[in-house]
């Protein structure tokens, strides 16, 4: 299908690889449907195309190659979303993948929400923006790590 | 702010309609309980705090915001090679059945999504720089 978008115009996406969030995403609750694509010039990044609003495209990068260790954490709620069993963190890479959203300001440093990474479960398309339950990482986090940055 | 010293079992009221119970107290964390007529709204202070972040992630990216996360991207390469981090968050493991994330703007190709020429203008995203290969599938 053809999708028409403000930033990168008319978009030929395939309309079933879409990631479907049952509850849209807070401050976004009637968007539940985007399809993820990278662009050449940013190889790496990762583009959230909202199918519902041509204007919304979120930036995200893999929360890995921002932070390696770095491990979703569902709530009971989140995994009945996804359809995954309760209680046990999913695999990052087989069943799910984990994406962080990035916010870009002009004359600020770029940073990543980190507290509530979108979970998308690989085999259905099904997606959560998943708000951790502890308070390890923020929502403002800086790209690269303080450890990695000094080392 | 009030500050208020309650036991497990014990109740806040805020206003007429609001009750808090304290239902049980851990060493680490709190159990609360809400009682509040339908249209007050209780939520995590994260969830605010997500909404606020969401709202900003949405708006335009300027072409000089891109390129500076552009230029950190070589820096978080070395993260993407942790293990389970293939392609796109692991992605290239996933069934072959399953969504995949396309590239656009000419290079890999490797799925189907791709930029659609309208009237022969090329359908650049506005980065400010230079962008072979879009809108030339």
């Amino acid at each position: 299908m053809i999708l028409s978008t403000t930033r990168f115009g008319a978009l030929s996406v395939d309309e079933t690889q879409f990631m479907e969030f049952p509850e849209g995403l807070p401050g976004f609750e009637d968007c539940r449907r985007f399809v993820p694509f990278e662009h050449a010039e940013c190889a790496g990044l990762i583009f959230l195309q909202s199918m519902d609003r041509p204007d919304l495209c979120f930036l995200t990068l893999p929360v890995r190659s921002l932070r390696p260790d770095y491990c979703p954490l569902l709530t009971p709620e989140d995994c009945e979303l996804l359809g995954l069993p309760a209680g046990r963190t999913p695999q990052i890479g087989t069943e799910v993948a984990a994406m962080a959203l990035l916010s870009l300001r002009e004359g600020q440093p770029p940073t990543a929400n980190l507290l509530s990474p979108i979970v998308v479960r690989v085999a259905t398309g099904r997606a959560v923006q998943a708000i951790r339950p502890d308070n390890r990482y923020g929502c403002r986090e800086p790209l690269v790590s303080e450890e990695a940055a000094c080392s | 702010m009030l500050v208020i010293q309650r036991h497990e079992g014990q109740t806040v009221l805020v206003g007429d309609d609001v009750e808090i119970l304290i239902i049980e107290c851990g060493g680490r964390r709190v159990k609360l309980g809400f009682r509040a007529p339908r249209q007050v709204a209780v939520t995590r202070g994260e969830v605010k705090l997500t909404r606020e972040q969401n709202l900003a992630a949405s708006e335009p990216v300027s072409p000089a915001a891109l390129r500076e996360v552009g230029r950190r991207l070589p820096v978080l390469a070395a993260g993407r090679k942790a293990p389970g981090v293939a392609g796109i968050a692991g992605l290239a493991t996933r069934p072959a059945k399953a969504w995949a994330v396309p590239t656009l703007g000419g290079s890999s190709g490797a799925l189907d999504a791709k930029v659609v020429v309208a009237k022969g203008q090329a359908a650049a995203p506005d980065y400010g720089t230079s962008s072979p290969g879009v809108g030339k599938p």
